[in-house]
């Protein structure tokens, strides 16, 4: 009883000056819940049975992606805790003095421990559940699954794997606990508060071969990261990889002690108000906190990674999926004018089906026409092969024929699109280059908008007929698929080798597409066609939504449980420098410092502490994501500047109030 | 002699009703400019709340006291933090340097809070640093200094400001006797040269020696006062001695 009294007042006394960890308990153990409990929203919605399966898929994702996030949970919460069992050093040493045997003392932090364990899982849980019926609005919408009418959603399975999970996590905290307790000894705990703390003094010498030896292997990893390992993805990725890490580290170590001799030159700005206590304070702490420094550092590389990738990957699925889908459905299949004609000639082709009768009573327009290619009109002609080389490596593979389609046909495909401006009128001697891979087009616009480039197609030079190159795509499919199709006039159809015919058509008008669609679908089946691929909007829509819904529950999910412990990290380590440096605030006191001085000094302080990891990570991140730009790119279209400054608004947001938090609890821990 | 420092009828309660401890209890007395004052009491006896109260770190109970005329128990805030800053210097046991400052930094710091420009910091830290005989440590950290030059640059620390008072609370309490005694040399000469009034808190009858004038205190009140006038050091640390005999045993009441 009296060691449940003792815990109770410990907990007390420290939820004052940790409340800031406390908060970052119920949030991650309301995340948890919040992210496993889709399970209970998608049983109250009404919705279709593919729809119901894609949900099962995402489960599944976001079960193993709870595994990482309670690893990650798991150091944080032990990390913190053993952090703060050290400052209580004395505090243990004088329950030992005073006769208490070490198995009770293990025991007080095992009550300690359970009590903060349940008190945080409560809550915590409460809040998500609450939390959780904001996010099934955010799945309803997703997923455009009509609610009914609004009921109170309650998962017990993941009531039952947060329990589980923390419960994991508390009991190994408690043994991490009594195994530190056990190692102690009573003299080294009473001695704990009496830090000889050496100042480490880094001779200017050692700080600049340091700091140099940061910037060399930072340009190092640069260096690499633009010659495109990321896109190349092999061995090299590592070595970029850890010249990176070590360069930011060592950045680190040296840099605020560079930037403190920068200023001691300047005697002006050394000795005014408080700013050499503030550097030195700086510096002194740069040395002890390089590595945790270093961890947020990459930890919010990652953060921000994950956000700005899923908002540009949701952005570039978002705008392309209309882009990419025109018709309602697009079937293409090879033409059998192959050598092997003879044995498929009971085969139909798309152009057959056309004039079936049935095709009224589902299609309201269509459009049939062939893609032809020539063995001699190569995508390498037109593409700007040195520029893809040095971006891609020298594995990029371009030397494939370009698909060719006629001017009569194009016509007939904007009429239907609707697009009758873009019609166009070609002679014989002009060609229009289109195409909607970006990745793609970038690298054609050199020969086609500036250089002209000609091609020969039999006898014929052909020249470009616009200046630019045409955005259109010509068949579904998920993403941009249009890697480059020429459009030539009719009469050179006598050069041209027809590979594929491809139906595209657009349903009659009816409420109900998807049965429809099923039906057609069902006719088609039934026809001789042989190997033929459809592709229809209803189907890449609903892809669509499991891509996004996927992207943002995990991006939300992974990005705001590191947002929060990397923070609570930096916030738990700023608390306690700051009940550290309560002596010296009360120097500066006793030598008339005002409040606005100290408070001046303590907030740039930290403010250090939790902008340089910050911007440090923007910054590779911002070149990293550029160069994974070009993969995404292959998806659509995005604006990298759009989604980083998003994902910087969700970074303020959260690391933000952090950083408030820990400024304001810290001025309270210094106060006289 | 123009009075620095005059407490009128000072008093200081800790706890609650029912049980209030009266740790400073009507205690009046006047310093006059350049005096050097020892304030001299058993562990308990109240003079460090005394030296606290004066110093503007503790706040009294009832009663007033002037520094230079200006009643210090009716400021607050800012007024407050300037008037710290500008009429008073603190020196104490454990030193209460910055590890992470050197010493010249550390002496700066007084000067760069009341926003003098660098220059003039540099003359004035050179020459405080020669008074002190410190001209060699100042570019070396606390931890690589020896207690007496530790206590010399706090020192030093306290008076470059020329403060209008110096509050020495056990200044030697940390010290050797040798460091202790170049540190009270050190403080006479201040008081002395720089025209520097110094009341230092002690439990110490050697230190209280070098003062010009020791004030005992008992159980929060004023139980004697003697003057040190023409009579010598030796002389006067034996009177200093008779009346801790009297305040009982080694200041302790022996029963």
């Amino acid at each position: 009883m009296m060691l449940t009294k003792l815990s109770l007042k410990n907990i007390k006394k420290s939820i004052k000056d940790y409340s800031i960890y406390f908060f970052t308990l119920v949030v991650a153990v309301a995340i948890f819940y919040i992210f496993n409990s889709l399970d209970a929203q998608e049983s109250v919605m009404v919705m279709s049975e593919s729809k119901h399966q894609l949900i099962g898929v995402i489960m599944q994702i976001l079960g193993y992606v709870s595994i990482f996030i309670s690893i990650v949970l798991g150091f944080l919460i032990i990390y913190t805790n053993n952090f703060l069992i050290k400052r209580r050093k004395k505090e243990f040493g004088l329950y030992l003095t005073l006769g208490m045997p070490k198995r009770k003392v293990s025991a007080v932090l095992v009550i300690e421990t359970l009590l903060v364990g349940l008190v945080s899982l409560g809550i915590g849980l409460v809040l998500g559940i609450f939390a959780s019926q904001f996010l099934s609005i955010v799945t309803a919408n997703l997923f455009e699954a009509n609610m009914g009418k609004f009921i109170f959603i309650f998962s017990q399975a993941a009531l039952i794997k947060t329990l589980i999970y923390f419960g994991i996590i508390f009991v190994l905290v408690m043994l991490f606990n009594v195994i530190s307790i056990n190692k102690y000894k009573l003299i080294d705990l009473l001695n704990a508060s009496k830090k000889n703390e050496k100042i480490k003094i880094k001779s200017k010498f050692s700080i600049l071969v340091v700091f140099f030896l940061s910037i060399a292997l930072l340009m190092y990893a640069y260096d690499k990261l633009f010659s495109g390992v990321l896109l190349e993805f092999n061995i090299e990725i590592l070595y970029m990889l850890i010249t990176g890490a070590l360069g930011t580290l060592l950045l680190f170590f040296s840099f605020s002690g560079f930037f403190l001799k920068m200023v001691q030159f300047n005697k002006k700005m050394y000795y005014k108000n408080l700013n050499m206590f503030v550097l030195k304070q700086v510096n002194n702490k740069a040395n002890t906190t390089v590595f945790s420094t270093t961890i947020i550092c990459l930890m919010l590389l990652l953060t921000i990674g994950i956000l700005a990738g899923s908002i540009s990957l949701i952005t570039a699925v978002n705008s392309s999926i209309n882009d990419c889908n025109r018709m309602d459905i697009s079937i293409a299949k090879s033409i059998n004018n192959g050598p092997d004609k003879k044995n498929t000639e009971k085969l139909v082709d798309v152009s057959d089906i056309a004039k079936r009768d049935y095709i009224k009573d589902y299609l309201k327009e269509y459009v049939v026409y062939n893609v032809y290619d020539n063995q001699n009109v190569l995508q390498s002609d037109l593409l700007d092969v040195q520029a893809i080389i040095e971006a891609f490596g020298q594995n990029a593979n371009f030397g494939t024929s370009f698909d060719i389609m006629l001017e009569s046909d194009y016509n007939k495909i904007m009429d239907m699109y609707g697009l009758s401006d873009k019609k166009v009128d070609l002679t014989p001697n002009e060609y229009i280059l289109t195409a909607d891979i970006d990745a793609y087009s970038k690298y054609y616009e050199k020969a086609y908008s500036e250089e002209k480039k000609a091609i020969t197609l039999g006898d014929n030079y052909l020249l470009p007929a616009t200046d630019k190159l045409v955005k259109m795509s010509f068949k579904n499919s998920a993403g941009m698929s249009n890697g480059g199709t020429l459009i030539v006039d009719d009469s050179l159809v006598q050069y041209l080798n027809a590979y594929q015919g491809v139906l595209i058509a657009n349903y009659i008008n009816t409420d109900d597409k998807e049965k429809i669609e099923e039906a057609f679908i069902d006719k088609i089946r039934s026809e001789s066609l042989g190997a033929y691929s459809y592709s229809t909007k209803l189907e890449m829509q609903e892809a669509n939504v499991t891509t996004k819904a996927i992207v943002i529950f995990v991006g939300m999910y992974i990005g705001i449980v590191l947002a929060i412990s990397s923070a609570n990290i930096l916030a738990i380590g700023q608390l306690s420098e700051s009940s550290d440096n309560k002596d010296r605030y009360k120097v500066l006191r006793q030598l008339g410092a005002d409040k606005k001085m100290i408070n001046k000094a303590l907030f740039i302080q930290i403010a250090v502490a939790f902008v340089i990891p910050l911007v440090v990570a923007i910054f590779h991140a911002y070149f990293g994501l550029s160069e994974l730009n070009g993969i995404i790119e292959f998806f659509g279209n995005i604006d990298l500047t759009q989604s980083i400054l998003l994902t910087a608004i969700a970074i303020i947001i959260m690391y933000g109030g952090y950083f408030v938090a820990t400024y304001l609890c810290s001025k309270n821990i210094i106060k006289e | 002699m123009k009075k620095i420092l005059s407490l009128k009828n000072v008093e200081k309660y800790y706890g609650n009703k029912g049980n209030i401890t009266k740790a400073v209890d009507n205690i009046s007395f006047d310093v006059e400019k350049c005096e050097f004052i020892s304030i001299m009491g058993a562990s308990g006896s109240g003079k460090t709340t005394l030296l606290n109260c004066i110093s503007t770190i503790d706040k009294v109970t009832s009663g007033h006291i002037f520094i230079n005329d200006k009643d210090i128990t009716q400021i607050r805030g800012n007024a407050l933090n300037k008037f710290r800053r500008e009429e008073l210097g603190f020196i104490f046991q454990d030193f209460n340097l910055l590890d992470t400052l050197t010493g010249y930094e550390n002496i700066a710091l007084a000067l760069t809070i009341n926003k003098i420009g660098h220059k003039e910091i540099e003359t004035r830290v050179n020459e405080v640093a020669k008074e002190l005989d410190i001209i060699d440590v100042l570019n070396k950290y606390p931890y690589e200094m020896s207690g007496g030059q530790k206590q010399r640059v706090a020192s030093a620390r306290a008076i470059i400001t020329k403060p209008s008072l110096v509050l020495a609370d056990e200044p030697t309490g940390s010290l050797d006797s040798k460091s202790a005694r170049v540190l009270l040399e050190k403080f006479d000469n201040l008081n002395e040269e720089l025209k520097a009034t110094i009341i230092m808190v002690t439990h110490d009858a050697f230190t209280a020696s070098y003062a010009d004038r020791v004030i005992f205190i008992k159980d929060g009140k004023i139980f004697n006062e003697i003057k040190k006038g023409k009579l010598s050091r030796k002389e006067f640390f034996n009177n200093i001695i008779d009346v801790i005999t009297l305040l009982g045993g080694d200041l302790n009441d022996v029963n």
